[in-house]
């Protein structure tokens, strides 16, 4: 609902439909809010001690299982991890944005790649785990695959990277903290970063309605203040914040970045930024650090009014430079 | 995953009701099943069967007309409930004032029964899960009272009545997150 209505959403932890994710969300809920109040309970009230008990065999039943899944899914990761560049840092993937940028051939051959590895993947995966377990690791394969072989020189740009969200403002948000899920989510079309890279995505956004965005990009949404507020801030927010990613990206997508924001300017509806963002949810997971310092304003901007017109553009100014 | 719903409600009456029967406010049914009767803690002898059906009905009416969004997401959407309620336990406000409602319309004699009706609504406005921490607060209060105490019998009327709405809330508050720990295989 909150795609459609274009605000970020204000879901603690992103729903994630992975067994796994889903399992930790329980176990942290348990451990968080129901342990402490079942056993408080209990306390004053010696007979409801029964469901203590019950919570705590609940609770070993999903340790298990979590743990059986991990185990699945640790030899998966340990490739993609001694493969990738993984930054532990950042928790991404660093990608040298004009090797990615300015070859979009560079990206098929690694699509063809990719399906490859997507079907080695796929089968270790399915040996083990036939059931909604191999959905999330094929689609871990074929972003940080075509990502990684299509830059072979990594330098730590952090524009093709994966989204991390790193603040977390309510204690609930562990469960969407898991780095390695993080990524998870990121397309539902594992071709697609490969061959279409920074051109299409900024095409594809401009075109995109919103809600497109959200589908493919959870744990964005954790962040998602601004990339929500987004559509609210002015152009010229929009415009700057567009410009330094697509500075990042290099000279492919810069012509387009223009374009997007006229496009999107025109439409007054759908401002750039999101685009440009999106762009990259619609591939790749960008690390969203950078717009993370907008989101007080953001937020200002949209309670102040509802109009995706507000021109509080002396504002902006100050806190963009 | 749309989960407030009908099969929420029996999740919460039916916790409710297994609560109640184990501390020893309800008789077990089918009542002939014999069971050791239970001895009642301290707290446990506040609640008299009233208080029982009180939460029983409550469990019934606590989420009703849920919008399938959260409080948060009313409240960042400036929605017409949350500047209704003032930000401040909106959904459960809304769903106290409805279901009085309803059964100011439907049961007319629990609506004009002041003390279900108060205990009914410190009830359900315990179920925002935003007030979580607070509760649990209270809990420990009454947790350092009891230690000292081991009884009820040094309190005074109000201290009574606080606590056994704050029991009633306790039980509610377990009854609503009581899907989690009655039985995970449902996952499965």
């Amino acid at each position: 609902m909150e795609a459609e209505l274009e605000i970020p959403s204000t879901l603690m932890a992103p729903p994630k439909k992975d067994f796994v994710s889903l399992a930790k969300a329980q176990l942290g809920f348990m451990n968080l809010f129901a342990i402490p109040l079942f056993q408080g309970v209990a306390d004053i009230m010696p007979s409801m001690r029964y469901t203590v008990d019950e919570l705590e065999k609940n609770k070993e039943i999903f340790e298990r299982r979590v743990s059986e899944e991990q185990a699945k899914e640790t030899p998966v990761r340990k490739r993609l991890l001694a493969e990738g560049t993984f930054s532990p840092r950042t928790m991404s993937f660093a990608v040298d944005p004009e090797a990615s940028a300015s070859t979009p051939k560079a990206g098929t051959p690694p699509a063809s790649a990719t399906p490859s590895t997507v079907t080695d993947g796929k089968k270790t995966v399915e040996q083990e785990a036939p059931s909604s377990g191999s959905e999330p690791p094929n689609e871990i394969l074929p972003n940080p695959e075509s990502m990684v072989s299509a830059t072979p020189e990594t330098p730590e740009h952090k524009v093709n990277g994966f989204i991390v969200p790193t603040s977390f403002d309510t204690v609930a948000d562990f469960a969407a903290s898991d780095p390695f899920r993080s990524h998870e989510p990121i397309s539902t079309t594992p071709e697609k970063p490969a061959s279409q890279n920074g051109k299409q995505r900024c095409s594809e956004t401009t075109e995109e309605s919103v809600p497109g965005q959200y589908h493919l990009d959870w744990t964005s949404q954790a962040t998602s203040a601004t990339t929500g507020k987004m559509p609210l801030s002015p152009s010229t927010r929009g415009t700057s914040i567009v410009s330094g990613e697509s500075i990042d990206q290099g000279s492919t997508t810069k012509p387009l970045a223009p374009t997007s924001n006229a496009t999107a300017m025109s439409q007054t509806s759908e401002p750039p930024t999101p685009n440009g963002s999106i762009g990259k949810a619609g591939g790749v997971k960008v690390l969203k650090k950078k717009s993370s310092r907008f989101r007080m304003n953001n937020f200002n901007f949209f309670r102040r009014s509802k109009a995706p017109a507000s021109p509080p553009v002396p504002t902006n100014d100050t806190t963009m430079n | 995953m749309p989960y407030h719903n009908f099969r929420h409600v029996i999740d919460v009456l039916q916790a409710t009701f297994s609560f109640l029967v184990q501390i020893g406010t309800i008789a077990p049914y089918p009542a002939d099943v014999g069971g050791p009767t239970p001895t009642k803690s301290p707290i446990a002898k506040l609640l008299q069967p009233f208080d029982g059906l009180t939460l029983l009905v409550t469990a019934i009416g606590h989420d009703v007309g849920h919008p399938g969004v959260n409080n948060g997401f009313l409240i960042t959407l400036n929605a017409p409930l949350a500047q209704l309620y003032n930000d401040r336990s909106v959904l459960e406000s809304f769903h106290c004032a409805a279901y009085s409602q309803i059964l100011r319309r439907y049961w007319p004699v629990a609506f004009d029964d002041t003390k279900m009706r108060n205990l009914m609504i410190s009830s359900i406005l315990a179920t925002d899960m935003g007030l979580h921490f607070d509760y649990m607060k209270k809990l420990g209060d009454l947790q350092e009272k009891l230690q000292v105490d081991q009884s009820t019998d040094g309190w005074n009327g109000r201290m009574v009545e606080e606590q056994k709405s704050l029991a009633c809330s306790l039980l509610i508050k377990c009854a609503d997150i009581s899907n989690v720990v009655s039985s995970l295989l449902r996952w499965k």
